[in-house]
This record gives structure tokens, sequence and C-alpha cells, in this order.
């Protein structure tokens, strides 16, 4: 073989040599390039053997094998090899009894070539004899070997970098599939529906939950238009005129928010369900994450709830009215004065913009407010003419026991304070408790103006009937003084630019 | 009664077919059959999968672009070699090219060999369709997985215009780009020569896809390859007479030890890239032969040698040989039937079976690294 020959072999193994980036297949076609080139059948490598230990044998570790199963098993073990075939430069060995010390070899060898990879390990080429060639095979291979070792080191690196991505994305992926196998056992026990939904309004995530309560199985579910599977119809435009602008920005009216709405079932039946929704962001698009409860069960309970109250109450207060009736019927002068009171007390509550529910407390405490004089003797109550001061006192009582008879009934109002303070003044000079300004609440300075103008319009058996205009006369006069100024100011709107009238309840109609 | 275990039928008839199978099957009822075809006989492998269904013997089989026989190449009629004993065979369609793939399928073709593979002297006979663009990665595979569990050898089946053709077969089934696998026991291996010299001049085949040249020294294939011609044999090739003269100018993959594997380009592409039977590694340094290169002498005597060494005395055995089509076009016909009559002087062989094969598989001796060759002659004992 000529120089160029020798020159084209070398050639073609070094860029065998410059195409591996890991070590395995680095030693492993290396050495298969060279059995190819030199006919010898089988090849060994061992790295990192120990240096001049003095004995027999070395035991090292076998990196590759190739053309002999025998040693091709013990690829990554330690064998124990003769000294005088590992250390040395390169050189041919042709020593059948040497060779037959290589016990894991299942032919027999008579000639060996040993290249040296620097001082990083050392290949064995091993052959029944050796195989002809014109080739100093000692000498030729010796700058492939120097590449060969610089390459090991580079594929060394190569391979620890690599094992240690390989790690790190082991480690990443078990705390990944531990997240999801947690969030899997949390969504798959939920109660709730829990639904996922991407950027283009289609469903992505659909819990064991949500296949209960809406009938439709996940497979079903997943893929399709989550608005059109469960909204009923009347929602549509606005859910998905929300979504529009929700796909954008992450908001919409109904993002961080509760709220109480009508889902659809498949088959089609409506049900109601408590909503949240909140947004989240994968792969930089929006998603809309919601929790429905069914809360079918929660709305059939309420309403009964409800509608028990509403008949408790209307028991009571049908009690507490008969007890009212009664104690007006013992003083015929009065009869009707406390519907009538109520009456207007309502319209001033409503002409200084209070709600209705507190409307109604001032109402139902109107209409018992002199449940206090049941105490008074009918003879004190009817008698024309001045009460000495026992009976004044007497009947000034009736506040203070209208309060106890009322206060253990648990209303939703202030009931007792209300009639317990409906004799207070403005200004500290009413009774039992001599309250003033602020320390009486508003619905007890409410039912003063109230009470005082309709007994003012009203007959009574020590003086006659006043009117209207007297009346509200009489009240402006106390304004600030007896009577709240807000308040008084309202009584006079009421009947002033509202026409209010007692008509529809004449006095002593009831 | 002619109870050889190779028998050639110049005319394919089922009669005849069948009783041949009879008489093989009353002395040796565990029989298989391999059957080599010739091309021009293609369409008579159903009557040949038929004749051994009806007996219940086991088929295997290839076409090739001929046959040879008695020192001469044949056209017509069939090979039936008969296995006295049918060994583990295995036909594996469609190889894969794709690594991850292939890697899975040639695990699964070791997975079903090694049960099979008990004890010394066994060899790994491999018929390829010649259109699997890489055998020679395959053989290096191989080799990694069965070492030195057996030896190996093979050739190439498939048509001599290298257009794509079903060519391997079993008793039910005709394939192509497969390999059909048989693990012969008692078996000495097979011994593959060409002979081809070492010429002075290299060249680097710098772009190559598989089996395909697309340029050597950094400019198109077949430009290089004109003037390499025109210099160093004078000889002018264009696109005309590419496949007139291509045979005779195949390329040679240098070796350390002095030996090359021979690349011929059968075919030439519109963008002037070369097809070879067999791959050509990227970067590959190639040398150019030709013709007169051959020793046919010294071939024929390794040869015979090397077989003597193996196996014996060879007076009155019976031996299959393989002969390289590109090799037969490279020589000449006179030249190529001389070598076959050559081979059966030298080795008195009682029966000497064969084929035109399109690429050879094994080693210049009987423990090397398997190679995957063209333009050689590959030689083995039928039967242990």
């Amino acid at each position: 073989m000529n120089r160029e020959h020798v020159m084209s072999v070398l050639y073609d193994i070094a860029l065998v040599i410059g195409g591996e980036t890991s070590v395995r297949p680095l030693l492993t076609k290396t050495v298969q390039r060279i059995l190819y080139h030199t006919s010898f059948p089988t090849g060994l490598v061992f790295l990192d053997p120990p240096t001049a230990t003095g004995t027999a044998t070395i035991e090292v570790r076998l990196d590759a094998a190739v053309g002999d199963f025998g040693f091709n098993r013990l690829v990554g073990k330690p064998l124990n090899i003769p000294t005088a075939l590992l250390e040395g430069p390169a050189s041919v060995i042709e020593d059948p009894e040497l060779l037959r010390s290589l016990t894991d070899a299942t032919r027999p060898y008579g000639a060996c070539l040993r290249l040296p990879i620097d001082h990083e390990g050392v290949i064995l080429l091993l052959a029944p004899r050796l195989p002809t060639t014109q080739l100093p095979l000692t000498h030729v291979f010796q700058p492939v070997m120097t590449n060969l070792a610089k390459a090991l080191l580079l594929c060394r690196h190569n391979d620890a970098f690599a094992a240690s991505l390989v790690a790190e994305r082991d480690m990443a992926e078990q705390s990944l599939e531990e997240t999801e196998e947690k969030f899997r056992s949390i969504t798959s026990v939920a109660q709730d529906a829990i639904l996922m939904i991407d950027d283009k309004g289609m469903l992505a995530y659909w819990n064991p939950a949500a296949e209960r309560i809406f009938g439709y199985t996940a497979a079903e579910a997943i893929g399709n238009d989550a608005h059109r599977l469960i909204v009923p119809e009347r929602y549509l435009q606005a859910f998905e005129k929300g979504f529009a602008g929700f796909r954008q920005t992450g908001n919409g009216p109904i993002i961080g928010k509760t709220l109480e709405i009508e889902a659809l079932r498949k088959g089609g039946d409506e049900f109601p369900v408590e909503l949240s929704v909140s947004a989240l962001q994968l792969d930089g698009r929006w998603h809309a994450v919601g929790i429905l409860r069914d809360i079918t069960t929660r709305k059939r309970n309420g309403a009964a709830l409800r509608q028990s109250e509403a008949s408790l109450r209307k028991a009571l207060l049908g009690t507490i009215q008969a007890v009212a009736l009664m104690v007006e019927k013992r003083d015929p002068h009065t009869a009707g004065h406390q519907l009538r009171t109520a009456r207007l007390a309502v319209a001033i509550a409503h002409e200084l913009g209070w709600p209705a529910d507190r409307i109604e407390g001032v109402r139902l405490s109107a209409i018992i407010h002199d449940i206090g004089k049941i105490y008074v003797p009918t003879e004190i109550l009817s008698r024309p003419g001045k009460l000495n001061e026992l009976e004044i006192e007497l009947i000034r009582s009736h506040s203070q026991v209208g309060f106890d008879i009322i206060r253990n009934v648990a209303f939703p109002w202030p009931v007792a304070q209300i009639i317990l303070q409906h004799h207070e003044r403005f200004d500290g000079t009413g009774y039992p408790n001599h309250l003033a300004g602020e320390q009486i609440i508003p619905e007890a300075r409410v039912l003063a103006v109230a009470d005082v103008v309709e007994a003012m319009t009203s007959h009574r058996p020590f003086r006659p009937a006043s009117s209207i205009e007297e009346a509200l006369e009489e009240i402006a006069r106390d304004r600030g003084t007896h009577f709240d100024p807000e308040v008084v100011d309202a009584c006079l709107r009421v009947f002033r630019e509202h026409g209010f009238s007692f008509e529809e309840l004449p006095a002593g109609a009831g | 009664m002619d109870v050889s275990a190779m028998q050639y039928m110049p005319a394919i008839e089922a009669s005849a077919i069948d009783e041949l199978l009879k008489q093989w099957q009353n002395t040796y009822p565990e029989m298989g059959v391999l059957a080599l075809l010739p091309e021009a006989e293609k369409a008579t492998v159903p009557t040949l999968q038929q004749a051994c269904a009806a007996r219940g013997v086991t088929l295997v089989g290839a076409v090739f672009p001929a046959l040879t026989e008695s020192g001469a190449f044949r056209s017509q009629g069939v090979w039936l070699l008969r296995f006295d004993r049918m060994p583990y065979a295995a036909l594996y369609p469609d190889l894969p090219r794709d690594e991850d793939a292939l890697q899975a399928s040639l695990d699964g073709v070791v997975n079903g060999l090694m049960p099979h593979l008990d004890g010394d002297g066994v060899t790994l006979f491999m018929l390829f369709d010649a259109m699997v663009p890489n055998i020679g990665t395959i053989l290096d595979e191989l080799y990694l997985r069965l070492a030195n569990r057996v030896r190996y050898m093979g050739a190439n089946a498939g048509s001599e215009t290298f257009q794509p053709m079903p060519c391997l077969f079993d008793h039910e089934r005709i394939v192509q780009n497969g390999v059909l696998l048989m693990l012969l026991s008692p078996h000495h291996g097979a011994i593959l020569e060409h002979g081809y010299g070492v010429p002075e001049q290299m060249i680097t085949a710098t772009s190559t896809e598989g089996n395909r040249i697309l340029q050597i020294d950094w400019r198109p294939a077949f430009e290089v390859y004109q003037e390499l011609a025109r210099a160093q044999y004078g000889v002018e090739i264009d696109r005309d007479n590419f496949y007139q003269y291509a045979v005779h100018f195949p390329f040679g993959i240098v070796r350390a030890n002095g030996v090359i594997v021979v690349r011929i380009p059968v075919a030439l592409e519109e963008d002037g890239s070369l097809f070879c039977v067999g791959e050509v590694p990227a970067n590959a340094v190639l040398t150019l032969l030709r013709a007169p290169e051959v020793d046919s002498v010294h071939t024929l005597e390794t040869m015979v040698n090397a077989l003597t060494e193996l196996n014996g005395p060879l007076d009155g055995r019976e031996l299959l040989v393989f002969y390289c089509a590109g090799r037969r076009l490279h020589l000449g016909i006179d030249a190529a039937t001389a070598e076959l009559q050559g081979l059966q002087q030298r080795t008195a062989a009682g029966r000497i079976a064969g084929a035109l094969s399109l690429g050879e598989i094994g080693s210049g001796t009987q423990w090397g690294y398997p190679l995957f060759h063209n333009a050689t002659l590959v030689a083995s004992a039928w039967q242990g």
C-alpha cells in the first residue's frame, strides 16, 4: 500500500471518531471500523486501566467488545486481563499461550494487536492468527489513537452533561407527575364540577363530578363548545360577548365572582348552579376555570324554609295583632290608632328612602306600639277629663310594658326597642329613659312623629280632634326639639306634597 | 435413484417437481427446499409453492438474474436445494431505513434467531433483495448483536435491470425490500474473493446518501468519474455509453489490509449522481478499478485453498456459489464462464449449484468481519 492508501484509511477512521458524541458508540464504532479495515474479527476496549501494578493480571473494566459474544455479555464488568496484554506501547503479540488466559473468549486467539489510547485506555484486537497486511499496524494507528483519546474526553464530558440534563428532566418530570397526580386526585374526588375552557371557548378539562352533574362523559365534553353545551340559550349572547373580551385580556363580567345561575344538563333540563370563574394563562393563552355547584337541593330547601318562616311570622303577627286589637277594644276612642299610625310611619319611612325590609320593621312596630296599654285599666284609658299624676305615670308605663312583652319575641327588627322609645323626644324630654338625638333609634323617631300626628287628628275623650294642618303645624313647631327635623320634614312632604290621607282607614274604624 | 441434495431442472413442471419431492421425502421426511430461480422464470414461483404445499415441504427461495450450472450461466430452469432437515428460516419483507426503526427490526430478527443458535458451526445464510440500500449497516448491526455465534454468508437477489421486483419467497408469500435468513448447521461458512488490485490514485466520495454518490472531490460525481476514466484508462464515458462501460470501471473502497471492497455503479441519475449496489459511507475514500486488474487465477486458487481448509477435500462435494452479475459483465461472458469452469475443475466438486447475484456477503477469512461486496465469488459447501 502506498502512502495515499494509508492516509485514506486513517482519514476514514478519523471521520468515524469525529462523528460520535457519546462514549459507548464512539468506542463501538471506532472498533468496528478498525476491524473492517484490518480483518481482525474481535476488538476489546478497556478504559482507565490501573498503572504499573507489578502483578501478572490487572482487574480492569471492559468498556466495549465487538466480535466475540463471550466478551459482549461482559461489557461494563471488571475482567482479569494479563498485564502483558494491557501494558506497553502499540505492538503485535503472537503468543497463543498468553492469549489462552482470556478465559471468557469463545474462540482460540493466536494474535493480538495492542493499541494504547494515550493514557485513557487500550484497544486489543484479537484474531486466531495475524491477518495479512502490508501496513506497519503498530505505527499506522497511533495518530488515530491520539485523536480517539481527545474524542473520549469530549464524549465523557458530553455524557456527564447529558446525564445531568436527563437527571434534571427526570426530577422535573417526577415533580410534574406528582403535581398532576395530586391535581387529578383533588379534582376527581371534588363534589363540585370543575371545568376548564380554552381561549376558543372549547372545553379542555372536565372532572368526574362534572360528568355526574351534567351527564356528559369527559370524552363527550372535551373539545366541545362549553357555552353551547351547558349554558341555557337565553344567557348565550351575554356569555359569548363576555368571553370575546376575556380571550384577549383574561377579564370579564363574571371573572373572580360567584353567582347563582341556571345551567343545562345533557337532555336539556335546566338546574340551578352556583358558579365561580377564575382566569388562568397557559402557554400565553387565557383559559377560564369554572367551579359549579349543583344547588337544586339548597334552593328547594331555602324556598321551603322561607315559606315556613313566612307562615310562622304571619301566625305571630296575627297573634300580636289580635292582642293589639284587644287593647284597642278596651279603649274605643283609640280604635284603629295603631293601624293608622303604622300607615303614616310607613309613608314617612318611604319618604326617607329606607329599604323595604327596614320599612316592614317600622310597620310591624307601629301596629303594636301601644300593646303595653293592656296593663292600663280601661276606665283610665277611656275616662274624659284630666288625669292625676299617678294615672299619667300608669299610662306612661305602657312603652316599658310593651317592651317587656315583646322583647323575647325573635323579630328580625328592633321591634321591642322601637316600642320602648316611641315616646322619647329628640331633645331628651320624653320617657321612659329621657334619651335624646342619636340615642333614639331612627325607627322610634319616625314612630314618634306618626303617633303624635295620628293622635292629634283623632278624637280623644279629653279633647276634640285637630285638623291635619293643625297637627302638622304642631310638629313643625317642635321640629328639632321634640322631633327629629329630618323626620318632621319627611312627614310634612308626605302630607303636603304627596297628599297622604288617613281616609282609607277612618278614625275609630278599628 | 439420484438422491443428490442439489437438483437442476431445466424445465419447471409440477409433476417432475412432485416426483423429486416424493423421492427426497422418502429418505428425508423432515426435509425442506431452497429454490433458486432465474428472473425469466419468476412467474413459476406459485407452481413451486403449490408443489411444496401439496407435499407438506417447507419452501424458501429467491429470484436471481440467472443461475449457474455445469460451468455455464442459465436463464431457464430452477435449482432445488434440499435441506436434509429444514433449518430455521425467516422471511422479513420491507426492512426499514430509518435508524431507530431498523434497530427495533433487527432486535426482532435476532430474537428470532437466538433460540436456534445451539453449538458451534452455524452459518447465517442471508439472501437480500438487492434494492435494500443499507445492507452494510445491517451487517454491522448483526455483527454487534451476534458476533461470532455464527459465520456470515449471503448474496443479493433481484433483477439485473435493478428494477424493483418481489424476489424472495417462502411457501405462501413473495416479497421485496427484505431478507431471507437461514441458519445452516453444521456449516463451516463461506469464502469470498474478487482479486481486484488497488490502483494508485484515490478520490473521495464527498457527498453520499446510502448507496448513491452525489459528489466526488466536491464536484458532481459523474463529472469526476468521466475525468478519471479518461485520465487513467483513456476511456470516454458519457450518458449514452454509461451502462456499457460503468461495470468495467467500478469504485473500490480501500481497506487497511490491502483488500478493497468493490462498488459497481449501476445507474446514472439526472443530477449526475451515481447509484451503486451497496452503501458508500459519506467521505469514503474511493479508487477507480478496471477489468484487467482482476486476477482470475489467483482468485480461484485462493478460494479453493480456503474452501479446502474449511471443509477438507472437495472432491465429489456439493458446493453453492454466487457469482456477481457485475463481475460477469466486467470480465465478459467468456472470462466469467472460464472462471466458473475453473472452479469446477479445481474443486473436482460433485455438483456446483449457484446463481448470478447482485452483491455478496462474506469475509476474506473464515473468521473475518462480515462485509458486503460487489464483483465477487462466494462459495461454500452446501451442507457441513
